[in-house]
């Protein structure tokens, strides 16, 4: 049997014994409707994680209205923000909650693990939207 | 499948063209987070990661005829980010010898059930290095070498040989299986 015909049959034993989950399918097919259209996107310019165990996360985000600065420690979310008032929306692919922002600061608990990404309104009503970050 | 008018028309919102991406990539994202050896949640996670970065950056690809080969390298990221993370970084790879190891003795479990799982179980016995490009190989549909390249951070020259010699040892391991022997 030549090495085509012998990775075919291996490749047969992947789709038997390791396939996509079903769940992973739907998930990607999901994907798609995370699309932030309406927002201006605040980018990622600075990330930190511990090298090492379950510290917390840091990240800052900037768009041209708002800057967010989110420090991420296990299932919580703290976040200062500049340039956006009244609530802040903490995103995951499956959630979303929304968290009243004073003094510029915000928390949200209970977060899920993963993707994060914070939706704010900037003071001229503007959207805005962060990058999705790992939390 | 015409990948650039697929992109340009999920970036346009259109499911059933984001679908066919999905149908197209996603056994090979599935197959290099399974070569980094994550677990079930981190392997979901990693895909799911990938497939949004995709989203991010749909309006922004300038080059969709590349697509494989970005995802394949935001794959690899996502899945050396995870291993970081839980304190796993993998290990130095391991130079894989031109001579096979000797063949086993006959596993008279292998004798039973079908030969798919005889196979599969052979194969999760090979060094990690071999089990490594041939997890990535064996996804459906079948990636190009450069996206294989791109997803293990290796030379696209360098697995035609690999490829060769690591399919060498399973065969080697294969041998005396009567189960699988009749078909190599």
């Amino acid at each position: 049997m030549n090495d085509d015909d012998f990775l075919d049959l291996l490749r047969a034993a992947a789709d038997e014994f390791d396939p996509v989950p079903a769940g992973v399918m739907r998930d990607a097919s999901a994907a798609l409707a995370l699309r932030a259209l309406d927002a201006e996107l605040a980018a990622l310019v600075e990330s930190e994680a511990l090298v090492r165990g379950d510290g917390p996360v840091t990240l800052a985000f900037e768009s041209v209205r708002v800057t967010v600065n989110l420090e991420i420690d296990d299932d919580v979310v703290r976040g200062l923000v500049t340039g956006a008032e009244g609530e802040a929306v903490v995103e995951t692919p499956r959630s979303r909650r929304a968290v009243p922002i004073a003094d510029g600061r915000f928390t949200a608990t209970e977060i899920p693990p993963g993707m994060v990404r914070i939706r704010v309104t900037a003071a001229d009503g503007t959207p805005v939207v962060t990058q999705w970050a790992h939390g | 499948m015409d990948i650039p008018a697929s992109v340009a028309a999920a970036a346009r919102g259109d499911q059933a063209a984001w679908d066919a991406l999905v149908r197209q990539f996603n056994g090979l994202l599935w197959s290099i987070a399974r070569a980094y050896r994550l677990g079930d949640a981190d392997a979901a996670d990693a895909v799911q990661c990938t497939w949004i970065k995709l989203v991010e950056h749909l309006d922004r690809i300038t080059e969709p005829e590349r697509l494989a080969g970005w995802l394949a390298t935001t794959a690899r990221h996502e899945c050396l980010q995870l291993l970081r993370r839980a304190g796993r970084l993998p290990e130095p790879a391991e130079e894989i010898a031109d001579s096979p190891d000797p063949a086993p003795e006959v596993d008279h479990e292998l004798l039973v059930g079908e030969r798919n799982a005889a196979l599969w179980r052979v194969f999760e016995r090979l060094p990690d290095r071999c089990r490594q490009l041939l997890r990535v190989l064996m996804a459906s549909p079948p990636p190009a070498y450069a996206e294989v390249a791109l997803a293990l951070d290796m030379p696209v020259g360098s697995i035609g040989p690999i490829r060769q010699r690591c399919l060498g040892r399973l065969k080697a391991l294969v041998r005396g299986n009567e189960l699988l022997e009749g078909r190599s």
